[in-house]
């Protein structure tokens, strides 16, 4: 039985990292709301395992993004509580499509979820990299640093929150990113900027879907 | 070549490739801060820091300049 069309969003915003992720996902759940979706947003300390599995289990998301902390076997909430766990909990996933915003969950986490159910993981294999200004700590979106990889980012959920493939969701943001990278290496980036491609270049490979590359919300 | 001189060119190697890492870091804007993960938010004098202790971070750091100078290397980066 299809999930129903609801997306579920984690929050989180107790350090600098999950700070940033916390405004630039704004975007995400305007965009799903505009579109007349439900968003169930745990924001903040509702990104906890007691609201993640009540939510999950009375809505039935179809999209779940989690902006987060993680390892290879975990995804993590506020205060990096574990959310999802190897061989726990990933079962909550069946049936999903998933965006792990975090560190390496793609390497372990994210095959195990496919292998118990989930339609499509898109995550990061390795470390997520985020670049930002330190001028710009206070006013994460006008941080023209951290736009360069967050914009790419959300653009996974946007993409299939405008009813695309996960495909499409997958190649738009890597795309996106490399379009990026172009203008890191040209004169027109500040010497911040240059400096940053580096970091782009190791998410670019370390993107990954797994699973469904046709599933739709 | 002996184990003894296999394992002291590694380690000359590793060597040579922390201090080139160094040396990058060094070179780059101090206006940029890094966040990895639960790792943490760092400047670069801490990421410099990281590398020449060796430490979960150093070692993170490492992997990501190596891979992207091969990909420079190899035309990976201008072939996308």
């Amino acid at each position: 039985m299809k999930a129903t069309k609801t997306v579920l969003i984690t929050r989180p915003n107790h350090d600098k990292g999950t700070t940033y992720l916390y405004h630039w996902s704004e975007a995400i759940i305007t965009s799903a709301k505009a579109k007349r979706i439900p968003v169930l947003d745990l924001s903040k300390n509702k990104a906890n395992i007691k609201y993640l599995e009540s939510y999950i289990k009375k809505h039935d998301p179809a999209l779940i993004i989690f902006n987060a902390h993680g390892a290879q076997t975990i995804i993590c909430g506020y205060d990096n509580e574990t959310l999802i766990e190897a061989n726990k909990n990933e079962d909550l996933l069946k049936g999903r499509i998933i965006y792990a915003r975090c560190c390496d969950a793609a390497d372990v986490l994210g095959k195990l979820s496919i292998k118990k159910g989930a339609k499509t993981f898109i995550g990061y294999k390795r470390k997520f990299w985020l670049v930002t200004s330190p001028f710009k700590s206070t006013r994460p979106l006008a941080d023209e640093i951290a736009k360069l990889f967050l914009e790419p980012s959300n653009l996974v959920p946007l993409t299939i929150i405008k009813g695309k493939t996960t495909a499409e969701a997958h190649n738009r943001s890597k795309n996106a990113m490399l379009r990026n990278l172009s203008f890191m290496f040209s004169t027109k980036a500040s010497q911040a900027q240059r400096d940053a491609a580096k970091y782009m270049w190791y998410n670019i490979q370390n993107q990954v879907i797994l699973g469904e590359d046709q599933a739709t919300l | 070549m002996t184990n003894k001189t296999k394992n002291q060119s590694q380690e000359s190697l590793d060597e040579d490739i922390k201090n080139l890492v160094i040396e990058r870091l060094k070179a780059s804007s101090d206006e940029l801060e890094i966040i990895v993960g639960d790792l943490g938010d760092y400047s670069k004098e801490d990421l410099i820091k990281s590398v020449e202790k060796g430490d979960e971070l150093g070692k993170e750091v490492i992997e990501m300049e190596m891979s992207y100078l091969k990909a420079i290397a190899e035309g990976k980066i201008y072939s996308q």
